[in-house]
């Protein structure tokens, strides 16, 4: 159904499609199962003829059957149906209040109605019924096209209006129900002499024609057969019957059938029997045992659930079968393939089932000593191996199956004499291995502890690579935290430098406030705070002076602070004080100390 | 019990549809709407002969008109073809209404020539409900009402009021 499902937007979709296929073919497609005639009418199968009155159409039509050429057909008043279900308000037909039954759309409001009820309607009045817009019967009503309405419609649960028949079902399928399966509609009479119709389930040529006036064998009243069975029921007040357990009366004739069935008073089985159930009672008894909830009720629901599941079994297993074909096909397709680009020794070797096990131990080998030579590459080449190894195993394990699947000789014969001994793949000494199966498998899990090895390695190596990045790191990182610092001194002395050319230039001061300079760089040079705001202002003295000692603070900068200021004190210069406290203090941080500490150059100015 | 009574009658499938068997069928739909969802003010229910063509029907007078407080009853008659045709509704209670003659027939278009098979018995009522309200005052069938409808509002309530009488059901 799928496959034949119109594209989109074709004029099935559309207001009006005059495509006589597309029509069609969409009805086809909404209706499977539907009686073509329920969505046939002239108007459709006329193709784009105007229709002269709704009237032409009869939704009532059906087909006669060849036998029944005098017969009236069973009809179904669709508007009559009784429906199983609540149906929602938005399919009802305003004027019948059924839900829709052929439904017609006006083009001109999009009212909805069923089409016998409009055509009734514009008898009268060529009018819509709902807004009284005048309507044109030929050109502005047409089918309902909108398949949402139309398939909810053909959903709905509708009686069979037969009297006596129960059956529920999609009003879609009502028709085929009624026409061909219903057990009580009206057929013509088996007797071509007669002119009644009866029961389908009456119609049988055995039964020839039940339309002669019989009298009933216990009353005497004169009536067809056919009425007999509702003559009993209602009207038959003649021979009638005690039975003989309930001392209920009964028509004589109907006894048999009360005893099966109805009487209380007789004896009779469980309905579980089949499951198990022994119990044999009176039926009003075992009546009460069943609604008691007789024990047996639990295996008969889980017989009928084992049967199911039997059902679902097989049907598995059928498909089972169909996919183990597909597989098989498809591996051998899959192995010519390589085979053709990579000839192997399967393809060389007289016994299939030996050369395919040599070259399947073969590459497991040279993946062995790939990881054990080039731990670092060997993960690549396990995954091709493994490929490889997967096919030639499926290929050999079919051999195995087919010759000798279940044999314990099997392993010997798999293992040449001439393939390279593999180092993991006899555990047990022997090699007696138990099948194919055990071999394979222990060959997996030899490989599944390569690869685990290997696994391990790589975290190794991963740690080992981890470490030596660190440790490089670490040491760029020193360096280049020392080269900063470096650079901040050399910017510090051009600062210093600048400032004392200034100096020198533009003022001539004299020396001033010498001791508590002095006492200020003690105590920084020793330790190593103090504030440093008055270092610039502090430095005076002469040119010379302070020229000669600039190289002196500088060196002893380099060389330890205490130096400095030992160098300073000991000059008793101002300005030399105040040079070294603010060289000290505020422009050698603690890196610079270690730099020292090592020995290298200090710098240069 | 016996099996007499249990097995169910078995009779012949329909062979002709009885004309009246739509609007019968119809009928019962519109009885089970009133019945589910009834409209305030308005009640209908087939008459008791067991008649499903024949219907008795109450309208409460609306607020704010001469007729408010007041109940009414009709009889609705039903054609076999229903819905295609009107009902012939009919004022059982007496009433003053310039469209409403002194037997209780009713000049209302949508049922005349105006209906469609769309009205149901409950539309009728309601329509009829608003006409007591609204009178056509350009047709009237009682001319009298229709004149003082306008001209003396207190007199057309007394004329109501003396014209209104309760009936008994049937």
């Amino acid at each position: 159904m799928s496959s034949e499902m119109p594209p989109p937007n074709t004029p099935e979709e559309g207001v009006a499609a005059t495509n006589l296929s597309s029509r069609a073919e969409a009805r086809r497609i909404i209706g499977s199962g539907v009686p073509s005639t329920i969505y046939d009418s002239p108007a459709s199968s006329a193709g784009g003829s105007r229709r002269s009155s709704l009237a032409d159409f009869d939704p009532y039509q059906i087909p006669l059957r060849a036998h029944t050429q005098h017969q009236t057909e069973p009809t179904i008043d669709f508007q009559a149906l009784d429906y199983a279900q609540q149906v929602d308000e938005a399919l009802l037909c305003p004027i019948c209040h059924t839900p829709f039954y052929l439904p017609m759309t006006t083009k001109t409001c999009g009212h909805t109605f069923c089409a016998s009820c409009l055509d009734r309607a514009l008898e009268t009045q060529h009018v819509c019924p709902i807004d009284r817009r005048p309507l044109d019967i030929a050109r502005d009503i047409t089918q309902t096209q909108t398949r949402v309405i139309l398939d909810q419609l053909d959903r709905l649960k509708a009686k069979c209006p037969n009297t006596g028949c129960d059956h529920v079902c999609s009003r879609e399928l009502l028709r085929s129900h009624v026409e061909r399966y219903c057990e009580y509609t009206q057929v013509p009479c088996p007797d071509p002499q007669c002119d009644e119709t009866i029961y389908r389930k009456d119609a049988r040529p055995e039964n020839g024609c039940l339309h002669q006036v019989t009298l009933c064998p216990y009353c005497e009243t004169a009536l067809t057969f056919n009425d007999l069975e509702r003559h009993y029921d209602q009207e038959c007040t003649g021979q009638e019957a005690e039975c003989p357990y309930c001392d209920t009366i009964v028509v004589r004739h109907r006894l048999p059938k009360h005893i099966a069935t109805d009487c209380q008073e007789v004896e009779t089985h469980c309905k579980f029997q089949s499951a198990g159930c022994k119990q044999f009672a009176r039926r009003k008894n075992i009546q009460e045992h069943q609604k008691d909830g007789c024990v047996y009720e639990a295996i008969a629901k889980l017989m009928q659930a084992r049967e199911e599941d039997q059902r679902i079994i097989t049907e598995l297993k059928g498909r089972l079968d169909a996919l183990d074909g597909r597989t098989r096909h498809l591996e051998r397709y899959g192995g010519g393939n390589r085979e053709s680009r990579e000839p192997s020794a399967f393809t060389r070797a007289a016994p299939p089932t030996q050369g395919l096990t040599a070259h399947a131990l073969n590459n497991l080998n040279q993946m062995h000593q790939a990881t054990t030579a080039y731990p670092d590459v060997a993960e690549a080449n396990e995954n091709i191996m493994l490929d490889e190894l997967f096919e030639t195993f499926d290929q050999g394990n079919i051999h195995h199956y087919e010759s000798s699947y279940g044999s314990p000789q099997v392993a010997p014969v798999m293992m040449p004499p001439d393939a390279p001994p593999v180092p993991w793949a006899q555990p047990n000494g022997g090699g007696q291995w138990e099948s194919a199966e055990d071999y394979m498998l222990a060959q997996f899990e030899a490989m599944e502890a390569k690869i685990e090895d290997l696994r391990k390695m790589m975290v190794e190596l991963d740690g080992r690579h981890t470490m030596r990045l660190v440790n490089d790191t670490m040491r760029m990182n020193e360096q280049i935290a020392e080269l900063g610092s470096k650079v901040g001194v050399l910017g510090m002395h051009t600062t210093w430098l600048m400032s004392m050319q200034r100096q020198s230039r533009g003022q001539q001061t004299a020396a001033g406030g010498s001791t508590p300079g002095n006492a200020r760089s003690n105590i920084s040079g020793t330790g190593g705070g103090g504030g440093g705001g008055s270092g610039n202002g502090g430095s005076a003295g002469n040119n010379d002076e302070s020229r000669g000692r600039t190289n002196t603070a500088a060196a002893g900068g380099s060389g330890s602070s205490r130096t400095a200021t030992q160098q300073g004190n000991r000059n008793g210069g101002d300005g030399d004080g105040a040079r070294g406290r603010y060289l000290n203090t505020s422009e050698v941080p603690p890196v610079r100390r270690s730099s020292v500490a090592r020995g290298e150059n200090p710098p240069r100015l | 019990m016996g099996d007499i009574q249990s097995s169910a009658p078995i009779l012949g499938a329909r062979k002709n549809v009885d004309p009246g068997q739509n609007a019968v069928k119809r009928l019962q739909t519109e009885l089970m709407q009133l019945m589910t969802s009834p409209a305030p003010g308005v009640s209908a229910f087939p008459s008791a002969d067991g008649n499903l063509l024949s219907w008795r029907a109450t309208i409460e007078g609306p607020e704010d008109t001469p007729y408010a407080g007041l109940t009414f009853k009709l009889s609705f008659e039903f054609p076999a073809n229903y819905p295609y045709a009107p009902p012939t509704v009919l004022f059982r209670t007496p009433i003053y209404h310039p469209n409403v003659d002194f037997s209780g027939r009713i000049c209302l278009d949508i049922l005349k020539d105006k209906w469609t098979a769309a009205y149901n018995t409950q539309t009728v009522l309601l329509s009829l409900q608003s006409l007591l309200g609204e009178p056509n005052n350009a047709s009237p069938l009682n001319g009298e009402a229709a004149e003082l409808w306008d001209k003396d509002p207190t007199l057309f309530k007394t004329k109501v009021m003396d014209r209104h009488k309760d009936i008994d059901d049937d």
